[in-house]
């Protein structure tokens, strides 16, 4: 790492790491002045090793390595990735190679905001439609089956009918409105070295997060250039 | 001091014997106290990831719920990786004939106890189920996590 201290190559992705930090402050308002893009920085010198390393000029996160979940998670949008992943970079994993180093890094940088993320699955009422039905109880029903049955859940199901949700009867009508269970944000995990190395390393590396800090307190302030 | 050998040495062998006096203890209580065993049948039922270094599989104890025994281990990979190999650490909740009901990832709340139907870990999770973080789970007799609280570890057991 200390290589870096003379080469200007080790800046090559700067640009890159500090348009996705300001993108993301501007698509999600709480992360604003949240992120030190200095610190993606010192995870691509540390995941790539380098410049003198060949990950450098290909999986420069790491993404997209054998066995590693993260490629996996953004490609497939699991655990929150849709909602934090710009469409535009959704589009480019399912058509561009993850060994581009640029692309890469973005991947690498979204999974890093995908394990910040805090989500909940809750339900959320259907935006498109804000009719109210009505149904009326069969026997053998539970509000786990109606829900299925007419495209609700059980927290509509109860909000829309307080009182009635307790034994139900066939015969028993129940109000609900269109909804879903989806996960949504609900915040973001305080970003320091600590939280940002075991969100993105996993805990696998026991020194991830003494690397960054090495990096960034000791090297970037002596960085010639 | 022979006594405190064959104790020690239980333990060692035993691992599972620990963990419970339901009615139906698991089916291959064997395989959980048998490194080799055990691993084979996670790869087998591709539990792990042959991509992946295996550098932990431990049955750490059994959760009791409804006298019905489930045991709890501790699953921990690397990736294959030149630099800073990411860590893929998961808590697998197992029904009695060894078969995954849920996986759990975390990545310092290691489970470390089990009492009754309560996951005691080494230090919080977040999951996308509950609102808040925590460092002790519940679970229902489907292996589904129901309830994640905070408590204090001078107020455990």
């Amino acid at each position: 790492m200390n290589a870096g201290l003379t080469d200007k190559r080790w800046d090559e992705y700067d640009v890159l790491i500090k348009t996705q930090v300001t993108d993301y402050a501007k698509r999600f308002k709480a992360l604003e002045n949240k992120m030190d893009w200095k610190i993606i920085k010192a995870m691509v010198w540390t995941e790539s090793g380098g410049v003198t390393s060949p990950q450098w000029k290909t999986r420069a996160m790491q993404i997209g390595n054998s066995g590693d979940p993260a490629f996996a998670v953004l490609k497939d949008l699991q655990e929150g990735s849709d909602l934090v992943m710009s469409v535009e970079l959704k589009l480019a994993l399912k058509s561009e190679s993850v060994e581009k180093p640029e692309l890469n890094i973005k991947a690498g940088i979204a999974y890093l905001y995908t394990k910040m993320v805090k989500t909940l699955f809750q339900s959320v009422l259907d935006a498109k439609d804000s009719k109210t039905y009505e149904y009326t109880v069969i026997a053998g029903d539970s509000l786990d089956k109606i829900a299925k049955k007419v495209g609700s859940t059980i927290e509509e199901l109860r909000a829309s009918n307080p009182g009635s949700t307790g034994i139900i009867r066939p015969g028993q009508k129940f109000k609900y409105r269109k909804a879903a269970i989806i996960r949504v944000i609900t915040g973001w995990r305080e970003f320091t070295i600590d939280t940002i190395a075991d969100a993105y390393n996993g805990g696998g590396d026991a020194s991830y997060a003494e690397k960054l800090t090495y990096i960034t307190t000791v090297l970037f302030p002596k960085l010639v250039r | 001091m022979l006594r405190l050998l064959l104790i020690t040495a239980a333990i060692l062998i035993f691992p599972a014997c620990q963990t419970t006096n339901t009615k139906n203890p698991p089916q291959k209580s064997l395989v959980l106290g048998d490194q080799k065993k055990l691993t084979q049948h996670f790869a087998t039922l591709g539990y792990t990831t042959p991509d992946r270094n295996l550098v932990a599989l431990i049955h750490v104890c059994t959760l009791e719920i409804a006298q019905h025994a489930y045991p709890v281990i501790d699953l921990r990979e690397l990736a294959k990786s030149p630099n800073s190999p990411r860590g893929i650490n998961r808590i697998m909740v197992l029904n009695e004939k060894l078969e995954k009901l849920n996986a759990i990832d975390y990545t310092k709340g290691r489970p470390l106890h089990c009492k009754n139907n309560k996951l005691y870990l080494g230090a919080e999770v977040q999951l996308s189920e509950f609102p808040e973080p925590g460092n002790v789970l519940t679970f229902d007799r489907n292996g589904s996590a129901v309830q994640l609280e905070m408590i204090d570890t001078s107020h455990w057991f």
